[in-house]
């Protein structure tokens, strides 16, 4: 009883004295632990706060409704209201004015300005939160221009207050006045104000941008046969969430994706320092068994180190991963409102569920990690566990049954990829990818160095690549994750090059015209049948030669999710992409009841060329054919495309979105010129460049990708923490090595390029190593995971730039790494460290 | 003489504020809302708007369409009405103006959005079901634009949602009532037609309500428009013929300290006369001298009658079992100068209306003190009255 007390804490005095002796390793497996679950933690709360924003937008001042009217991509008519109530006697329904916009005292963030009705949010119980009893604020909202409440979020970061004025960016010096605050200490972010005031401030005077309602199944199905015929929508708000949460579903899983890839690094690099500092006491251990201390106690022994140091990785990560969190919220929200639809209030929390699941996966991992070197760690038999060279034989044994194994799993994962609709099956299957590369990566890399060793006939490179193959016992697990970091970095980066490329390609189809002109009033436009003269003025510009028409409008197929799109293509231009010659899909496009669908489109309904699709006309159902498939990046929620004349018969709507004007060879600046003067007489044009737009649309790309460039940059750091361990453990074992080169005559300067070199080796193998293992991710994050999660396809391109970049990023860590390591190993007297082993 | 509406439009801030509070249905709430209209019955913010200061200055059409440099205004329609089969009803259908400031002649169209504005309506549709003991009622608010809500004078027309009183030609009458609300199942349609000639309350339509000049509204009255149409309720349409009484009052003043609330009868009698009488009930128990009324005689012909000319006793009354508030609810009231004695009984006990504000609103009978033979008909409001607990607070 006693004894074993004393054994145990012998034993853990013992690992705590390593660990302090070796602080290096300490920080590192700290460190490798706390960035996975910072990455973890991050990621999730940005998409939980993203959610909760989402939520909380839906459900602000919306009381109990159960419907609202809205028109996607557009706004409503100022009348509307009252005709709901006084025409349809709907009497619980209230408007709302949102917008977004930029104040002086934080001129790179938005801030959403949500205007109201106080009384008929009132109606649908929406308002008791903004005005709680003894708040006076109603009249002020009401009566004095640019008055409004903010939330207690805003007060907070802000640093504002009742009284105080906030300046407006681009307002021309309007300010707004602060009257009060809502109630309630919830973390969103919104300015509240009367509807008037919305609509001043935003200067968006005759439109609302939502009606909400509260209904009864018999006013719902009046309403919705109504408001048809004015290609308004009625949808029930449960829908709405729904919808947003369908909308964002595959982008979230992405997030979180690639949030445990950086876990996974992680991982492995928990795995490589417990398994060095393993491997580093291997002897202490021998001599403990040989001292009676059994199996078991060797293994709890490694396990409470690494649940210790956990513990602390776990605590840091969930800290780091909260400041980081709050930073990705905005960008998060930022690209959903970019790709999707936006919300109206920010918000950032934190969820007590999200940061103990991450604390579990932190443990898990980690102990995961550490169990096979603690399991070899108690295996070894006494007497053989102290002698060294047991380990590097027995490693060469197990490199057989390492890359059985590793074929293995990667045949396993081929099937998975191969077969899989599923979004997180196919991580899955990504992950297994990779652990069959870490698990491969210690020999192949052994194999490579004796490759290497064997045909170099100069001596210092041949003993150096000879060096890093025998010490892989020690250096295999940082090489993985080496390896598995240099991987995800440029395979993420491949996967985004290409992807940017894609869409470069595709913009030059979608944007075909050179200049665009929207309608500011399409309705008036349409209404006094100016339309036929606007575009006979057009084309009667010198320089012009053709023009392209196009209407976007909410899919007319019950849900609303996907998009409809009307055009009457130009005869010049190059939409659509398609597969199908452009000829060919114009001439279907021409004849009734054929429409293209967009590639997501297809994919997520699961539809292919000559299927039927049946879409609710103002005359009733319609059944359509389809007749190509064409590329589209502008929504992965579908998009439908009909000819614009068909569409005008068939929805007798006769607005127009955009009249794209192409321009003859090199005319381009002189007809801009001439259609901004056009614009310029009518005052009801928006003239713009689809350089422009292009210009706009790749910034949107890159916006988008900023939160994967982190996590990228993220994995780009393991690399280096993961060299630097390798190289460490390298350093710290080849003590007796250096003692022996240096008695046999070798001047510390060789010594040192000797050591330099076997680092380079070593960052370099793993880089090179990791340049397939990378193309091949960038291959199945474009082919599996895009098309599973987004319907897109898009052409798949090597960056050998990329690529190099990442072998040069392991073999300059690696040389940077071994840097301060090399040195210090010299400063040893060779005597000392042949007499200390 | 609509006293609550006085305490309407001065407790308006806090008011709206009730309504939405009150929506929660949280009884903590309701009570805030009532300390909060209670602490507001002093005198309100009326600097920039016109006061009732001297007589004479109503003119019709002209003063049928709104006032909005007066605070608070209203269109006061309520009425007896008979079904075909014997049934009686009641209903109550009125339209509340509020201006929260005062209408510089730059402010609103300064604004360039048409939903700016500094005017609320706020509506009552009541109907009373007497051989059923029914009585529902429903409150709207809304602003006074973007065509939610508003009045205007050619052709007359005052409007909340589909809530609607309008003339049906060029002339003021005939109009029509219209109002309808889906979750209550209420709905009236009804035609008022040209009756006796309209009344200038108090000193030529102006009545005075407090001491001091201003501190008084102006005051006309249709006592008796026949009216007919249709009603449904409790989901039976009815097919109904009666009398309606239109109150229109505008006004920018404040109660007198020291006045608790009001009892306030509209009664048209079956020999053709019609009574008005309201008394401002002080704290001491005691009308206060601002009390009146009028009696309009079968040809039209009215004469005023002061505080001196009428008796007011409260004799029994009812406690309602939602609020716990006692109305006194039957009456007799004595008019010495003309011999007339009569007896005021509610036609249904609980026509209570627990809205933005609490008060007693509903159809009565007119009979000899203790009789049964019914003398008319007729409407009251009572205002003021506080639960016993409440009654303690400071």
């Amino acid at each position: 009883m006693t004894a074993a007390a004393v054994n145990r804490s012998l034993l853990l005095l013992a690992g705590l004295r390593f660990y302090l002796r070796h602080p290096g390793q300490l920080g590192l497996t700290v460190a490798g632990i706390a960035l996975g679950v910072a990455t973890v933690v991050a990621i999730d709360l940005a998409a939980y706060s993203s959610g909760q924003a989402f939520e909380a937008s839906t459900r602000l001042f919306r009381g109990q409704a159960t419907h609202e009217i809205s028109r996607p991509g557009d706004s409503l008519p100022d009348d509307l209201l009252a005709r709901v109530r006084r025409d349809y006697g709907i009497a619980m329904s209230a408007p709302t004015v949102e917008g977004r916009l930029r104040l002086a005292v934080e001129p790179r963030r938005s801030i959403s300005l949500i205007g109201i009705d106080p009384l008929s949010a009132a109606r649908v119980g929406g308002a008791t939160a903004a005005f709680a009893p003894g708040a006076s604020n109603f009249a002020g909202l009401m009566t004095q221009p640019g008055a409004v409440l903010i939330s207690a979020a805003v007060a907070q970061e802000l640093g504002v207050e009742t009284g105080d004025e906030l300046k407006l960016l681009d307002g021309g010096g309007e300010s707004l006045s602060i009257i009060g605050q809502v109630p309630g200490e919830s973390g969103e972010r919104y300015l509240l104000a009367d509807i008037a005031t919305a609509q001043e401030i935003l200067q968006r005077t005759g439109q609302l941008t939502r009606i909400d309602l509260r209904l009864t199944a018999d006013q719902a199905g009046l309403l919705t046969s109504q408001l048809r015929q004015e290609g308004l929508q009625l949808r029930p708000v449960a829908a709405t969430l729904g919808q947003v949460d369908a909308m964002t579903r595959s982008f979230r899983i992405n997030l979180q994706a690639l949030s445990l890839l950086a876990l996974l690094v992680g991982a492995f690099l928990v795995f490589s320092t417990v398994s060095f500092s393993v491997v580093r006491r291997r002897e202490m251990f021998g001599l403990f068994r040989s001292l009676g201390a059994r199996r078991r106690e060797v293994l709890q022994l490694v396990l409470t180190e690494i649940v210790v140091l956990a513990a602390a990785g776990v605590a840091l990560g969930l800290l780091g991963g909260i400041v980081l969190g709050s930073g990705l919220v905005s960008l998060v929200l930022r690209t959903i409102g970019d790709l999707y639809l936006s919300t109206s209030v920010d918000y950032f929390g934190v969820s007590l569920p999200l940061l103990l699941k991450a604390a579990l996966i932190g443990f898990g991992a980690s102990l995961g990690a550490a169990a096979w070197p603690a399991i070899e760690a108690a295996r070894a038999p006494p007497r053989r566990a102290m002698l060294r060279a047991y380990l590097e034989r027995q490693g060469r044994q197990a490199a057989g049954s390492r890359l059985l194994l590793s074929v293995a799993l990667a045949c396993a994962a081929a099937v998975l990829l191969l077969f899989t609709r599923e979004l997180r099956l196919a991580f899955v299957g990504i992950f297994m990818v990779l652990i069959a590369a870490a698990v491969a990566a210690p020999p192949l890399v052994q194999f490579s160095m004796r490759g290497l060793a064997a045909a170099s006939t100069w001596l210092p490179l041949s003993y150096a690549a000879r060096s890093v193959a025998a010490n892989l016992s020690r250096t295999g697990p940082a090489v993985a994750a080496l390896m598995i970091a240099v991987a995800t970095f440029s395979g993420v980066g491949l996967m985004i090059g290409s992807f940017r490329l894609s869409v470069d390609e595709w913009l030059s189809y979608s944007l075909d015209a050179d200049v665009l002109v929207r309608p500011t009033d399409s309705r008036a436009l349409a209404a006094s049948g100016e339309e036929a003269d606007l575009l006979a003025e057009l084309r009667r510009l010198p320089g012009v030669m053709d023009l392209s028409l196009s209407r976007r409008r909410a899919l007319p197929d019950g849900q609303g999710i996907a998009t409809l799109l009307a055009v009457q293509p130009a005869v010049q231009g190059r939409w659509p992409q398609s597969e199908q010659p452009r000829a060919r899909v114009l001439a279907s496009l021409a004849r009734p009841d054929q429409v293209l669908v967009s590639e997501p489109f297809a994919r997520k309904r699961d539809v292919a060329e000559g299927d039927a699709l049946s879409l609710l006309t103002p005359a009733g159902e319609r059944e359509f054919s389809i007749a190509a498939t064409f590329v589209d990046y502008s929504t992965d929620l579908g998009l439908v495309a009909m000819e614009l004349g068909r569409y005008r018969q068939l929805f007798g709507d006769q607005q127009l979105d955009t009249i794209g004007v192409f321009t003859a060879t090199g005319q381009t600046a002189t007809v801009l010129a001439q259609v901004e003067d056009l614009a310029d007489r009518r005052g009801d044009l928006r003239v713009t460049t689809s350089a422009f737009l292009r210009q706009l649309s790749l910034l949107v790309f890159d916006r988008t990708f900023t939160i994967t460039q982190v996590l990228r940059l993220i994995a780009g750091l393991v690399a280096v923490i993961a060299v630097i361990n390798a190289l460490q453990a390298q350093r710290l074992d080849s003590r007796r090595e250096i003692a022996t080169l240096r008695a046999l005559g070798f001047s510390p300067g060789q010594v040192l390029r000797l050591g330099e070199m076997q680092s380079l080796l070593l960052g370099t193998g793993a880089g090179v190593l990791a340049v397939p293992v990378g193309i091949l991710m960038a291959w199945l994050l474009i082919v599996v995971v895009n098309r599973i999660a987004f319907g897109w396809s898009m052409v798949f391109v090597i960056d050998w730039w990329l690529v190099s970049q990442g072998v040069l990023l392991a073999a300059v860590a690696g040389l940077l790494a071994g840097w301060l390591p090399n040195r210090r190993s010299l400063r040893e007297s060779p005597a000392v460290a042949l007499r200390a082993d | 003489m609509r006293r609550v509406l006085l305490i309407f439009s001065l407790a308006l801030t806090g008011l709206l504020v009730g309504v939405l509070a009150l929506r929660e249905g949280s009884d903590t709430q309701s009570v805030q809302v009532r300390a909060s209209v209670r602490s507001l019955l002093g005198p309100g913010d009326e600097a920039g708007f016109r006061r009732a200061e001297a007589p004479g200055e109503i003119r019709l059409p002209r003063d049928h369409g709104p006032h909005p440099d007066y605070r608070s205004e209203w269109w006061y329609f309520t009425g007896n009405l008979s079904g075909e089969s014997g049934r009686e009803f009641g209903f109550q259908l009125t339209f509340f103006r509020f201006a929260l400031a005062p209408t510089a002649p730059a402010s609103p169209s300064a604004r360039s959005s048409s939903w700016a504005s500094d005017q609320i309506y706020m509506a009552h549709f009541a109907l009373t079901d007497a051989s059923r003991d029914e009585h529902r009622v429903v409150e709207r608010l809304a602003r006074g634009s973007a065509g939610l809500a508003g009045a205007r004078l050619e052709p007359f027309e005052v409007w909340l949602d589909d809530w609607v009183a309008q003339s049906t030609g060029v002339e003021f009458l005939p109009l029509q009532l219209s109002a309808r609300d889906a979750a209550s199942g209420m709905e009236l349609v009804l035609e008022l037609s040209p009756g006796k000639e309209p009344v200038r309350q108090g000193q030529d339509g102006l009545s005075q309500k407090g001491a001091g000049s201003g501190n008084a509204s102006w005051y006309y009255s249709y006592t008796r428009l026949p009216a007919a149409g249709s009603l449904q309720v409790g989901g039976e349409q009815h097919a109904v013929s009666g009398f309606a009484w239109l109150d229109r009052e505008w006004s920018t003043s404040s109660l007198d300290a020291g006045v608790q609330g009001w009892d306030w009868f509209s009664l048209q009698l079956d020999d053709g006369r019609d009574l008005m009488i309201y008394s401002l009930r002080q704290v001491d128990g005691q009308s206060a001298p601002q009390s009146a009324g009028s009696l309009v005689a079968r040809n039209g012909n009215s004469r005023l009658l002061s505080l001196n000319d009428f008796e007011l006793q409260p004799v029994q009354s009812w406690r309602s079992p939602a609020t716990g508030v006692s109305w006194p609810l039957v009456w007799r009231l004595r008019l010495p100068q003309e011999a007339m004695e009569l007896e005021v009984r509610p036609t249904v006990s609980d026509q209570e209306q627990d809205l933005s504000v609490r008060y007693w609103e509903g159809s009565v009978d007119v009979f000899a003190p203790g009789g049964q033979e019914r003398l008319g008909r007729g409407y009251m409001e009572l205002t003021g009255y506080q639960p016993p607990s409440a009654n303690s607070l400071p």
